[in-house]
């Protein structure tokens, strides 16, 4: 796969849950990435069903200098069924393939300790299920793989706000509910937070 | 979900374009176990305050003398409810 070393500077596989509950935080996991000037990149982008899912997950994992796993979500969507095995399966899929710097995101610091305890010695950390905690960890750990100076948390956190506000102004003059932006399609949803970022940069 | 038809999608950054353009707005937003009250158009904050309500008053003050609009926000970002002040008389 050709891809420039800028692209593969910038690019930061995220590897998350796309349930129902995760949505936001999901949503606010990839604008943080943007806004602090890096790409995202996700495994659904990649719909080609010619490629087999795993191909286009490491074929992704091969284009990115940086990965974020949120493995805070592996619990069962319901009582009686199995636990889901993707992210910490994608997170044991990086580990092996690469030696890229990669954070690690859990919902409470420890609790990977009973389940993952393999990754002891990582840097895991944890958000609680906060966005504005989640927020805080993404920037500050990417804060370290850069030289260039980053938005604070804080004001990216005040962004976030703003950008749901007029983002959501502008998509229910579209016929979109609250309830359909909050379930947009990951590809879709990063195209609008770079509009209304290019929308904010020339007001 | 409503699916954006190319047409609307041409149009979604004009709309946005206008979305932004009037930035009149004071926002209510949580932060760090307090709140702020941030101007939009500025992206700066304009105060910060121990209780919700303290916020909310100080930016409904502002959003009325400026005849713009008050948003507050819940502690996860979403959009709790407006009010708007850009006629004589606030909704």
């Amino acid at each position: 796969m050709h891809l420039d070393a800028d692209g593969f500077a910038r690019n930061v596989f995220i590897n998350c849950p796309f349930d129902a509950e995760y949505l936001r935080l999901a949503q606010d996991l990839i604008f943080t990435v943007l806004d602090c000037g890096f790409e995202p990149r996700i495994a659904s982008e990649r719909a080609d069903s010619g490629q087999a899912r795993i191909e286009k997950i490491r074929d992704l994992i091969r284009s990115c200098r940086l990965s974020i796993h949120d493995i805070s979500r592996m619990e069962p969507l319901q009582t009686g069924d199995l636990p889901r095995f993707n992210m910490p399966f994608e997170l044991g899929l990086d580990l092996g393939l690469t030696t890229k710097q990669c954070l690690v995101l859990e919902k409470d610091r420890h609790r990977y300790q009973r389940v993952l305890s393999d990754l002891s010695g990582n840097d895991v950390r944890a958000h609680g299920g906060d966005p504005e905690c989640l927020v805080l960890e993404v920037r500050n750990w990417l804060r370290v793989t850069v030289s260039r100076k980053l938005p604070s948390s804080s004001q990216i956190w005040q962004r976030l706000n703003l950008f749901r506000d007029e983002f959501g102004l502008t998509l229910r003059q579209f016929g979109y509910s609250a309830r359909d932006i909050a379930s947009l399609e990951m590809a879709e949803y990063i195209q609008f937070v770079k509009d209304w970022q290019d929308a904010t940069r020339s007001a | 979900m409503p699916v954006m038809t190319e047409s609307q999608r041409a149009r979604f950054h004009d709309v946005l374009l206008e979305v932004m353009a009037d930035r009149n707005r004071f926002h209510v937003i949580s932060s760090k176990k307090r709140w702020i009250v941030l101007r939009a158009d500025t992206e700066r904050r304009t105060g910060t305050f121990d209780s919700r309500a303290e916020a909310i008053e100080r930016a409904r003050a502002l959003a009325m003398q400026s005849r713009g609009e008050l948003v507050i926000h819940e502690p996860d970002g979403s959009v709790a409810r407006r009010e708007s002040f850009r006629s004589a008389q606030a909704d």
